[in-house]
């Protein structure tokens, strides 16, 4: 290898603005997701069974099996918990939609690789998926 | 030369794009490649690695070789 080059999805926040976000303590029962989109925390939600959706600018409310769920966006995060839940319970919640965020991120970029290549011109050598990471390899035509 | 870009994307999104091949300042040009393939996608973090330098030493050991034969 001669060049490596680390990088983030659309929507997906990053770690820095996680961290950040984390130290904050402007919500005293809230906890970070890895979620910076609102659209793509609508479709991470739906990913995990919400339901009754709400959502207006920087704002998220649903019922999920976890509860109550409120999400709010602090800077470039959008921050959530289980209304009137423990700590635990939003922790476990904020989980299962970062969970479901990445895997959405995930598939999304993966496609616009394959549509981007094709356009490009790349050969594609070889695809595999193992323990849920997708790796595709790719011939540069110079 | 055939140059090879290998795109990793983790379960949680996370993206790692190498580029391989004959290494050396010609891998410069993938960077545009890649940027280009992962359209949208933010660049957190960029390195040239081991094998770049490696070449780029052996190049300029021989250059400064020549330029003392011709002195």
């Amino acid at each position: 290898m001669s060049l490596e080059v680390l990088l983030i999805p659309l929507g997906i926040a990053a770690v820095a603005a996680i961290r950040e976000a984390r130290s904050t303590s402007l919500c005293e029962k809230c906890h970070a997701t890895n979620v910076a989109d609102q659209a793509l925390l609508i479709t991470a939600l739906d990913g995990i069974g919400a339901t009754a959706v709400a959502q207006s600018d920087g704002r998220v409310t649903c019922d999920s099996t976890f509860g109550s769920l409120t999400f709010q966006r602090i800077g470039e995060v959008f921050l959530g918990r289980v209304d009137g839940g423990t700590h635990s319970q939003t922790a476990t919640m904020i989980s299962a939609v970062s969970a479901a965020a990445g895997r959405i991120a995930q598939a999304r970029m993966v496609q616009i690789v394959q549509e981007r290549a094709s356009d490009m011109g790349l050969t594609l050598i070889t695809q595999k998926a193992e323990d849920g990471t997708v790796q595709l390899v790719y011939e540069v035509n110079r | 030369m055939r140059r090879l870009i290998t795109v990793t994307v983790g379960v949680d999104g996370s993206i790692t794009a190498e580029s391989s091949g004959e290494p050396g300042p010609d891998c410069l040009d993938d960077y545009d490649t890649i940027l280009r393939l992962l359209d949208g996608a933010t660049v957190t973090d960029s390195r040239l690695t081991p094998a770049y330098f490696a070449t780029e030493g052996r190049a300029l050991v021989q250059d400064t070789v020549q330029d003392w034969e011709q002195a």
